[in-house]
């Protein structure tokens, strides 16, 4: 066996001193923990600088969405008010009282027994409904019930047509006057009926 | 191996130097950089409202666009029965032809007031009223022709109507109506 002798044992030991000096040591742990918070930090900041370009990319587009959406809330109120507009015209047109119609309906609703003098029909004062006077006479044996039938008729046919159709008498008397019919002559009695009903456009459906 | 006092000390002073870096780092670096994050991420929150809130708008209007073609056309469908000029100058002509072609004759027609549509959104158009009087007409015609005569325009309406018989001949009526035209002011 071969003898080792140490002749550096003291620049050994001081070597070994050095590299377990507690100082460099505990700077060592410390620059270490240092890096960790600087990679801690560097990463903190790339989330930041990540932030900041989303910012300023939505801040750039921003710019140039504000005027487009200002301009575009104004073309929305115009078209909105042209929606609505052409809704109103069309309710307009389609909820008209058809006069044309209420003739119809009353020609259907008058008996040979029943002649109309007059006719005048119209908004009531109060524009949401609709009044047709009718001033005529009725002839037959029993010339109020005939005025009666009639007066029934003309709330059955209009109601059909106007929901919340009433027909009331005004007037209703016997007349002086008297009517030939089939060859005979039969008494009459003078009415002054008045039909209401809601104007459609009051309808909610 | 026991340390030595001298290396106790060293120790404690690096401990000391370590905690030293952590708390400039903490109170010099990170706590400013995260309250800077925190005003940018509610800053963010704020432009990213702001940036969908105007996207939505865009997308709504043009979404709105679409269905305002549909109304567009209902307003260019009625203008078709509103005339250039003053109404005066073309509607009692209209009227009377109307009526002519249904062998209605002698029909006068006489100009009344002007108002504005109610309806904010029609704003624009006003109310002609007119006066309509035919002078001796049988029924079932009148009643024929003026089913016809609303039907063909829809821009009038009857406000009123009063059918009289005159005692000379009963087997016609004159007639009185009031009636109203929307109509779009064009001087």
């Amino acid at each position: 066996m071969a003898i080792h002798i140490n002749l550096l044992h003291e620049k050994v030991a001081e070597k070994q001193q050095r590299e377990r000096d507690p100082l460099k040591l505990s700077l060592l742990v410390g620059i270490a923990i240092l890096g960790l918070l600087g990679g801690l930090h560097v990463l903190s900041t790339g989330e930041f600088s990540k932030l900041q370009r989303e910012a300023s990319s939505l801040r750039s587009e921003l710019t140039k969405l504000k005027p487009q959406a200002a301009e575009a809330a104004k073309e929305e109120q115009r078209l909105q008010s042209l929606v609505r507009g052409s809704q109103a015209l069309t309710n307009r047109a389609e909820r008209r009282m058809l006069w044309g119609t209420a003739l119809e309906t009353l020609a259907n609703a008058v008996p040979r027994e029943v002649q109309i003098s007059s006719l005048a029909g119209g908004l009531a004062p109060g524009r949401d409904t609709v009044e047709i006077l009718l001033d005529g006479v009725a002839a037959g044996s029993e010339p109020r019930t005939v005025a009666e039938d009639f007066r029934l008729a003309l709330r059955t046919k209009f109601g059909e047509i106007h929901p919340g159709t009433d027909a009331r008498f005004r007037v209703l008397e016997d007349s002086p006057a008297t009517a030939n019919l089939d060859g005979q002559s039969w008494p009459c009695a003078r009415f002054v009926i008045l039909v209401s009903f809601p104007h459609p456009r009051t309808r909610t459906n | 191996m026991a340390l030595q006092s001298s290396e106790i000390k060293k120790i404690a002073i690096g401990v000391v130097f370590v905690l030293l870096g952590v708390y400039v780092y903490f109170s010099n670096f990170r706590k400013p950089l995260e309250e800077k994050q925190k005003r940018l991420e509610k800053e963010l929150v704020g432009l990213r409202e702001q940036a969908k809130a105007a996207r939505d708008q865009i997308a709504r209007t043009k979404a709105l666009t679409a269905g305002a073609t549909a109304a567009e056309e209902v307003f260019a469908q009625f203008e078709q029965f509103m005339k250039e000029g003053a109404p005066v100058a073309w509607f009692p002509p209209q009227v009377e032809a109307f009526f002519d072609r249904h062998a209605i004759k002698g029909v006068e027609t006489r100009i009344g007031n002007e108002e504005r549509l109610p309806e904010p959104d029609l704003a624009h158009l006003t109310q002609q009223r007119w006066s309509v009087r035919i002078p001796q007409v049988g029924y079932l015609g009148f009643g024929v022709a003026l089913a016809a005569l609303e039907n063909e325009l829809p821009i009038l309406e009857v406000q009123s109507l009063r059918l009289a018989l005159p005692q000379a001949g009963p087997e016609f009526q004159t007639v009185e109506m009031a009636v109203s035209t929307t109509l779009e002011p064009r001087d």
